[in-house]
C-alpha cells in the first residue's frame, strides 16, 4: 500500500479548509522496494524546504537508478499493448477513455502536416466495418462497444450516448454503467453521469474508477475541493491508481496548493512504475508538470534535464518539446530552442481540431 | 515484465531547486491595500445604448451573433473633454447594412453625455464590432475607423463636429469579418497606417446551424462535449489586412508587401501595438482565437516577421494554443520592458507574458495570480493604474458565448462579473468583490475602454455587453495617490504620437508607457497617458517620440493634465 495514510490526512485537512502549512502532513513514503521513509511537511515553509531536502538526500540512491531497474513493476495486461483497446483497470473494469497521447512513442512528424482532413479514409473504413458489425448483431455488446469507442475517438460524443445506453440495457453490470457515465459526462449530462457512477458503486462498493470519475464530475462543476475528496477516495480504494494521483495533483494546482501538487507529482515519479502505455503516459505527464514547474521558477537547467529525457522517451509529446525549447532559450541555446519549437508546431499542426474552442484540457 | 518508465528523471538537484522555488509561489504577502471602488453610473449619464448582435439570448445560431461590439474614448470636437463612440451590430433578419446605428456621445467632462450621432454623421449601420481612432491626416482631430461583419467604414473628422465617410476613396473597406483594428505608423513616415484583424471567412449558408443534425456530427460544433454553434475551429479563418497610409487620404493594401500575409490565416480578434524590443519602432501583437497568437516584429521599415512562437507569446506555457480574445500591452513590473496580456476562454488562464529584456517572453500567468479567475471567459482588458500607486493593475471584462450554458451544472454562466486585479509588487490580487457595486453587475460583457472621462484624476471604464446595455463604471475611490495625465502632440512624428514612449520618474519609481494603437477587445481607450504617482508631488517626464527624438520635462507638477508638444528641435536619439 502506497501513500494511503498520507493521502487520508491530506484529504482530511483539505476538507477542513486548512492551509498547506497548517499542520504536519505525514506521508508514508516508499521508493520502489526500498525501505519506507516518512516525509513530514511541517507548518513553516522553511521546514517544508528542509524536509524535502532531507528526503531528497535519503532517496537519492533510488533516484540515481536507471528507471528500468528500480522497483518491481507488475506485468502489464496484454490488452494494454494495443493503443485504444480496453485495458485492465482496478477491480477488473475496463478503461474506456485514453487521455494521454496514444502515439506518445511515435516519432514526431518530419514535415508540416496538411490541413486537417474532413475524413480519413482508413478511419472511415474502420468505422464502417465496426458499424456493420454492430448492425449485423445489435445485441452483441462487444461490437456495440467497439463501434462506440471508434465514434468517441472521432469526437462523436453525442452519437455514442444512445449506444452506451443500449449497452447498459443489454448488460447492466458495472462496466456498462461506468461507460455510460463517461458518455453522459462527455456531453455534460452530469446528473445522469453521476447516477451511473453511483450505480457502479452500488454494485461494486469503492470501485476506484467510479470514484475517480465522480471526482472528474466535481471538477467539471468547478467543485475543486469535492474533486480532491473523490480522488482521495479513489486512491484509498486503490493506492496504485496512478491516474487518481495525477488528477489529485492537478486539482491541488487548481486550488493553488502548488506544494501539495508538487508532492503528489513526486510520489508518482518516485513510488509508481507504469505498467501499461496509459500509465506511461500519465507518468510522462507528471515529469512534464514537474519540469514545467521548474521552468516557471526560472530553473531552466533542471527543467531542460528532465525534458530532454522526456522527449527521448516520448518524442511525440509536443508540450515537452515546447517546454524544452523554453528552457533552452533561457539557457541561451537559441538554435536548439528553435528546433524544439519547430517540432512542437509540426506535431500541433498534425492534429485535428476536436472542439469549437481551444482551452485547457478536461479531466477524464 | 515491463520495466519502469523509460526515463529516469534525475530528481535530486531538481527537487532541491524546486522545493526552494515552491516557496516563491506562495501568494503575495497580505497587505492592507485599499481597493478602488467603482459605481455603475450608466443610468444618470445620458448614455442609452443596448447592443444588438444577432438574435438575442437563446435564438443565436451562429458564431457571428456572439462577438459583441466595442467602444472608443476620443475628443472628437477638441474641447478637452472626452466623448464616447459606441459600435452596434445587426441581425440576419435586418441585414448586414441595416443594423442598429453606432452612436457618438459628446461628453461634458463632468460625467454627462449627449447623443450627437446624427449631427456628426457617424451612425454607421453595418454589423459593427470594432472601432479604432486615429488622426489619419494629421490635421489635429481624431478620425474613426469602424470594423464590421462586412465592409468597414472610415469617417474623416472635418474638424467642425461632423464627419465624412471616405471609405471608398481611402480604399479601406475590407469586406471580411473584421473585429479589432489599430492605427500605428509602421515605417516612421509620419502618418498612421492601419491594421485590421479578421476573424472568420464566414458564410452562414456553408456553416451548419446550431442544433442541426449536421452540427451534431461535427466535433467543432461542440465545446467540452456540449452542442454549441460551430467554430471558430473548423471554419476558414479570415486574413488580417495591413493598410499603408499614402499620405493623401488614400491607403494601399500592404499586407503581402509587409510580410503579414499568412498562408494559414488565424482567427484574429484583439490587436495592440508595443515596442517589445526597445528598438524604437512599433511591433504588433494579435490575439487569435484557438490558434497561435502572432507577434509581428517590425524591422523599422514597415516589414514584419511573425516571431510569436519563438518569442513564446504565441502559446501558453504548456505549448497549447489558447482562445485569444483581447489583449493589452504595458510594463506591469516597471522594469522598462513592455509586457503583454491576452484574455482567453473559460477553463483557461488569462495569459500574462513577461518581457525578458526584449529577447523573449515568459508566461508568468500562474506565478502572478491569474489562475484566480480560470472559469471566466474573458474579453476586454486594460493595464491601468486604477489605485494611482505607481504600477499597472488589470481590468478584465467577462461573459460567456453560449447562452444555454446556464442550463448546465458546470460552474459557468452566460452572464459574468468583471474582474479587477490589483498589482502588488508584480503579482496580482483579484479584488473585484471589494471593488464596489459596479463590479456586482453580471452581463455577457465584451469590449472595455478606459479613460478619466470625468477628469477627476482616476481611471474609469466603459464596458460593452452582448445583447444588453453598456456599463459605465466610475472610479469613486477616495484619492490614494497623485497622478499625471499626458497628452502628446507630434509635430514631426504622427500627430497622435502613436509609438511615443514616455518615462515618468517620481517618488523613486520609474514608469514607462507607450502611446498605443489598439488594445483591449474591439475598443480603444483614451489617447492620453495616465500615470499614478503615489505620494510624489513632482515628476521628471522623458519622451522618446516616434521619430527617435527625445524631450525632457523636469519638475512637472502633479494632479493635472499636461499637453506635450513635440519640440521643433528636439534632441535626436
Amino acid at each position: 500500500m502506497l501513500f494511503e495514510n498520507g493521502l487520508r490526512r491530506i484529504r482530511a485537512r483539505t476538507l477542513r479548509g486548512g492551509s498547506p502549512f497548517d499542520a504536519t502532513m505525514a506521508v508514508r513514503y516508499t521508493s520502489g522496494s526500498k525501505p519506507v521513509l516518512m516525509r513530514t511537511l511541517d507548518p513553516a515553509p522553511a521546514a517544508l524546504l528542509l524536509a524535502v531536502v532531507v528526503i531528497s538526500a535519503c532517496g537519492s540512491g533510488a533516484d540515481a537508478e536507471p528507471a528500468g531497474s528500480a522497483g518491481s513493476p507488475a506485468e502489464p495486461p496484454a490488452a494494454a499493448a494495443a493503443a485504444g483497446a480496453a485495458t485492465s483497470m482496478p477491480n477488473g473494469l475496463p478503461e474506456v477513455e485514453f487521455v494521454s497521447d496514444p502515439d506518445a512513442s511515435a516519432p514526431p512528424p518530419e514535415a508540416p502536416a496538411p490541413d486537417p482532413p474532413q475524413g480519413d479514409s482508413d478511419d472511415d473504413a474502420l468505422l464502417a466495418e465496426l458499424r456493420a458489425r454492430h448492425e449485423a448483431d445489435p445485441a452483441d455488446v462487444q461490437a456495440l462497444r467497439a463501434y462506440a469507442r471508434a465514434l468517441t475517438d472521432r469526437g462523436q460524443k453525442q452519437a455514442v450516448v444512445p449506444l452506451y445506453e443500449r449497452a447498459a440495457q443489454l448488460d447492466p453490470g458495472p462496466r456498462s454503467q461506468l461507460e455510460l457515465g463517461i458518455a453522459y459526462a462527455n456531453v455534460t449530462r452530469l446528473a445522469e453521469a453521476e447516477a451511473a457512477y453511483r450505480e457502479v458503486l452500488r454494485q461494486v462498493p469503492n470501485q476506484p474508477a467510479a470514484l475517480l470519475n465522480l471526482g472528474n464530475l466535481a471538477a467539471k462543476r468547478a467543485d475543486f475541493p469535492g474533486a480532491i475528496e473523490w480522488y482521495g477516495r479513489a486512491i484509498e480504494s486503490d493506492p496504485e491508481y496512478m491516474l487518481a494521483y495525477f488528477h489529485l495533483a492537478q486539482m491541488f494546482r487548481e486550488v493553488g496548493q502548488t506544494d501539495r501538487a508538487y508532492a503528489v507529482y513526486l510520489t508518482i515519479l518516485d513510488e509508481m512504475r507504469p505498467t501499461n502505455p496509459r500509465e506511461q503516459g500519465i507518468y510522462n505527464e507528471a515529469v512534464f508538470e514537474l519540469a514545467s514547474l521548474a521552468l516557471s521558477l526560472g530553473q531552466a537547467a533542471q527543467a531542460e534535464s528532465l525534458l530532454s529525457q522526456l522527449v527521448r522517451a516520448a518524442p511525440n509529446h509536443s508540450g515537452a518539446h515546447y517546454a524544452r525549447g523554453q528552457a533552452l532559450l533561457q539557457l541561451g541555446r537559441e538554435e536548439e530552442a528553435q528546433q524544439e519549437f519547430e517540432i512542437h508546431m509540426r506535431i500541433m499542426a498534425s492534429r485535428k481540431p476536436t472542439d469549437a474552442m481551444a482551452s485547457a484540457p478536461e479531466f477524464q | 515484465m515491463t520495466g519502469p518508465a523509460a526515463l529516469s528523471p534525475r530528481i535530486l538537484v531538481t527537487r532541491l531547486a524546486l522545493a526552494a522555488g515552491v516557496l516563491a509561489l506562495a501568494p503575495p504577502a497580505s497587505r492592507a491595500q485599499a481597493v478602488p471602488v467603482f459605481s455603475d453610473v450608466t443610468a444618470g449619464s445620458g448614455i442609452k445604448h443596448t447592443n444588438v448582435c444577432g438574435e438575442p439570448g437563446r435564438k443565436k445560431f451562429w458564431i457571428t451573433e456572439t462577438m459583441g461590439a466595442g467602444a472608443a474614448w476620443l475628443d472628437y470636437d477638441g474641447d478637452g473633454k472626452l466623448d464616447l463612440y459606441l459600435v452596434n451590430g445587426s441581425t440576419y433578419a435586418r441585414g448586414a447594412d441595416k443594423g442598429e446605428p453606432n452612436q457618438l456621445y459628446r461628453g461634458d467632462g463632468r460625467g454627462k453625455f449627449t447623443d450627437v450621432t446624427a449631427k456628426a454623421g457617424v451612425g454607421d449601420r453595418g454589423w459593427g464590432h470594432g472601432v479604432a481612432v486615429g488622426d489619419i491626416d494629421n490635421d489635429g482631430d481624431p478620425d474613426l475607423y469602424v470594423v464590421n461583419l462586412g465592409p468597414n467604414a472610415l469617417y474623416r473628422n472635418r474638424g467642425d463636429g461632423t464627419f465624412e465617410n471616405i471609405t471608398a476613396k481611402a480604399g479601406v473597406a475590407d469586406p471580411g469579418w473584421g473585429t479589432s483594428a489599430a492605427f500605428f505608423d509602421i515605417e516612421g513616415d509620419g502618418d498612421l497606417d492601419l491594421y485590421v484583424a479578421n476573424y472568420v471567412d464566414f458564410d452562414p449558408a456553408k456553416v451548419p446551424k446550431f442544433g442541426s443534425p449536421e452540427a451534431a456530427r461535427r466535433p467543432t460544433c461542440t465545446n467540452r462535449g456540449l452542442a454549441v454553434f460551430c467554430g471558430p475551429a473548423g471554419l476558414p479563418p479570415g486574413q488580417d489586412v495591413l493598410y499603408r497610409n499614402n499620405g493623401d487620404g488614400t491607403f494601399t493594401d500592404a499586407t503581402r508587401e509587409a510580410g503579414m500575409f499568412l498562408d494559414k490565416p488565424r482567427y484574429g480578434l484583439g490587436v495592440v501595438t508595443l515596442d517589445f524590443d526597445g528598438d524604437g519602432d512599433l511591433d504588433l501583437y494579435v490575439a487569435n482565437d484557438s490558434v497561435e497568437n502572432s507577434l509581428w516584429r517590425n524591422d523599422g521599415k514597415g516589414r514584419f516577421t511573425d516571431i510569436g512562437v519563438r518569442s513564446l507569446t504565441a502559446l501558453d506555457a504548456a505549448g497549447r494554443p489558447q482562445a485569444g480574445m483581447g489583449t493589452d500591452s504595458g510594463d506591469y513590473n516597471n522594469d522598462g520592458w513592455i509586457d503583454l496580456v491576452a484574455t482567453n476562454f473559460s477553463h483557461d488562464l488569462n495569459t500574462l507574458y513577461r518581457n525578458m529584456g526584449g529577447k523573449f517572453f515568459v508566461d508568468e500567468s500562474q506565478l502572478v495570480g491569474m489562475s484566480a479567475t480560470k472559469m471566466a471567459l474573458s474579453w476586454g482588458v486594460g493595464f491601468q493604474d486604477f489605485d494611482l500607486d505607481g504600477d499597472l493593475d488589470l481590468f478584465i471584462a467577462n461573459g460567456h458565448v453560449y447562452p444555454h450554458m446556464d442550463d448546465y451544472d458546470v460552474g459557468l454562466y452566460f452572464r459574468q462579473r468583471n474582474h479587477l486585479f490589483l498589482n502588488q509588487g508584480g503579482r496580482f490580487a483579484e479584488v473585484s468583490t471589494r471593488a464596489g457595486k459596479g463590479f456586482e453587475v453580471a452581463r455577457s460583457f465584451r469590449g472595455a475602454a478606459f479613460a478619466d472621462y470625468d477628469a477627476d484624476g482616476d481611471i474609469d471604464a466603459l464596458v460593452t455587453a452582448l445583447d444588453e446595455p453598456v456599463l459605465l463604471l466610475r472610479n469613486d475611490s477616495p484619492r490614494r495617490g497623485h497622478y499625471l495625465e499626458l497628452e502628446l502632440v507630434g509635430t514631426r512624428s504622427n500627430r497622435d504620437a502613436v509609438g511615443a514612449r514616455v518615462t515618468v520618474t517620481a517618488g523613486g519609481k520609474r514608469q514607462a508607457r507607450e502611446r498605443k494603437g489598439g488594445g483591449s477587445y474591439l475598443s480603444q481607450s483614451a489617447p492620453t497617458l495616465h500615470f499614478g504617482l503615489g505620494a510624489a508631488t513632482s515628476a521628471l517626464v522623458q519622451v522618446r517620440w516616434p521619430d527617435g527624438s527625445l524631450q525632457e520635462l523636469r519638475d512637472v507638477a502633479v494632479d493635472r493634465r499636461v499637453v506635450i508638444r513635440q519640440a521643433a528641435a528636439a534632441k535626436s536619439n
